[in-house]
């Protein structure tokens, strides 16, 4: 191999068009069922025709189980494996119910990867944060899997992670091994706890308020629903962070993932296109409109 | 320890930096300390609250009891932070219950006192409700947030 075909295997680069016609589903199959957390499981496929499957950080497939329908489901993988596609998969309505019910072995359909990436190259030389809760972890977790892997190009490195309690906390395993590492600084906060926990609780905002970083020199990515990205968001302000360096992930109803049908319409943006990752201040002033 | 060193001592914590040295020695002639083991409890949801604590070392947890199942804890405090304002509020009787979670070193206040003598040194008042209200607001902030994300997140 040479250094630059090295290189390129180093760091996958992503399609960021599906080379296939991006309306019909590529088929998978279900290696591996993992349930997260109640309510929350994760699907860990292979593609039937072998190839490879590459994505970048943050962006999302529409999942289709056969015969029920499709829903759009951040990637939750890492990136740099591209054998096995993983996606996180929370029970809210009438597919992703069906497809809770499928076993191991199963064949579904995958069409993807769509949407915008978390710029993983814009925390280079910076202070990186994380602030994320409950299932909202799953699409951020690609992007500090990446930052991991690249650790030296970064300064400290922060995760604030929020669940309801205890038993709700996602990939609880992955959050061990990060506590774990001298590099990273990871809080995790619940809402409530029985009585005489010693980990924290409160709300991942006031996690943010007692990590240790630099805030004006720091860039941060935000997974939250949107009631709470804002706080989260005025959180982070308050440490220093700007909104030219915060970066959320957002949700809208995706369903052509190709910007076609404009279900997911934002403003002037369709979100499976341009988002579903935008810098903070490029949206900041639709963010508040209330109407969309 | 002598007055003066109490009246350094509240000083020296964050919740009453900055207070006023005349405001310092009242409550410093208010004050004692107290250290807290693993699962003391500082005081019980429904009875008189007569004190507040400042945390000068340690982690103090405020929990809700509930019946027929174990205590939830719903908000922890930490060093340099204040627990308990329900001596702020009629009837005046505690909200919750407050029990360490580590060995805690606390300050103890008479609240009680302390309240008596707000209707003739209304200075005194302002200057230790000034402190106390941003502290409430923080918690009812972090509670609505909390509420929100129980709402919004999923579980």
């Amino acid at each position: 191999m040479t250094p630059a075909a090295g290189a390129a295997a180093a760091q996958p680069a992503a399609r960021e068009v599906p080379a296939l016609d991006p309306m019909v589903p590529r088929l998978f199959r279900i290696e591996r069922v993992r349930q997260e957390v109640a309510g929350c499981f994760s699907w860990h496929l292979k593609a039937l025709d072998g190839a490879p499957f590459h994505f970048l950080p943050g962006q999302f497939n529409m999942l289709y189980a056969p015969g029920i329908g499709e829903v759009a489901i951040s990637v939750s993988g890492d990136c740099r494996d591209s054998k096995t596609l993983v996606h996180t998969i929370r029970e809210v309505g009438t597919v992703t119910k069906a497809m809770a019910a499928l076993r191991a072995g199963a064949t579904v359909g995958v069409r993807g990867p769509f949407g915008s990436a978390w710029p993983v190259e814009a925390g280079y030389g910076k202070d990186v944060v994380f602030v994320t809760g409950t299932v909202g972890l799953a699409p951020l977790r690609p992007l500090i899997y990446e930052v991991l892997n690249r650790r030296e190009k970064y300064g400290k490195v922060i995760v604030n992670y929020g669940s309801r309690g205890i038993d709700d906390i996602l990939y609880e395993r992955d959050l061990h091994v990060w506590r774990g590492r001298f590099d990273l600084e990871v809080h995790v906060t619940v809402h409530t706890a029985p009585s005489g926990y010693r980990g924290r609780v409160g709300s991942v905002a006031a996690a943010v308020k007692i990590s240790r970083f630099d805030g004006g020199n720091a860039v941060a990515f935000v997974c939250r629903s949107e009631a709470l990205t804002w706080p989260a968001v005025q959180a982070l302000q308050d440490r220093g962070v700007t909104t030219d360096r915060i970066y959320v992930t957002l949700e809208r109803n995706m369903k052509c993932g190709i910007g076609f049908c404009g279900h997911c319409q934002f403003g002037p943006t369709f979100m499976c296109k341009e988002g579903p990752v935008y810098r903070f201040d490029t949206i900041e002033r639709i963010f508040a409109i209330r109407e969309l | 320890m002598s007055a003066s060193e109490m009246v350094s001592l509240l000083e020296g914590q964050g919740f009453f930096a900055g207070v006023p040295e005349r405001v310092a020695a009242a409550i410093g002639e208010l004050t004692s300390e107290r250290k807290a083991g693993i699962g003391e409890l500082l005081f019980r949801q429904g009875d008189p609250a007569d004190r507040f604590f400042l945390v000068k070392s340690g982690l103090v947890a405020i929990e809700l009891y509930a019946p027929g199942r174990d205590p939830i804890v719903v908000e922890q405090v930490y060093d340099g932070d204040v627990v308990g304002w329900s001596w702020l509020v009629p009837p005046y009787r505690w909200s919750f219950d407050a029990r360490a979670v580590e060995p805690s070193s606390l300050i103890d206040i008479d609240a009680a006192a302390l309240r008596e003598r707000f209707g003739v040194d209304p200075i005194l008042g302002y200057e230790v409700i000034r402190r106390f209200v941003p502290v409430m607001a923080r918690r009812l902030s972090s509670a609505r947030e909390r509420l929100v994300e129980c709402v919004t997140d999923p579980s």
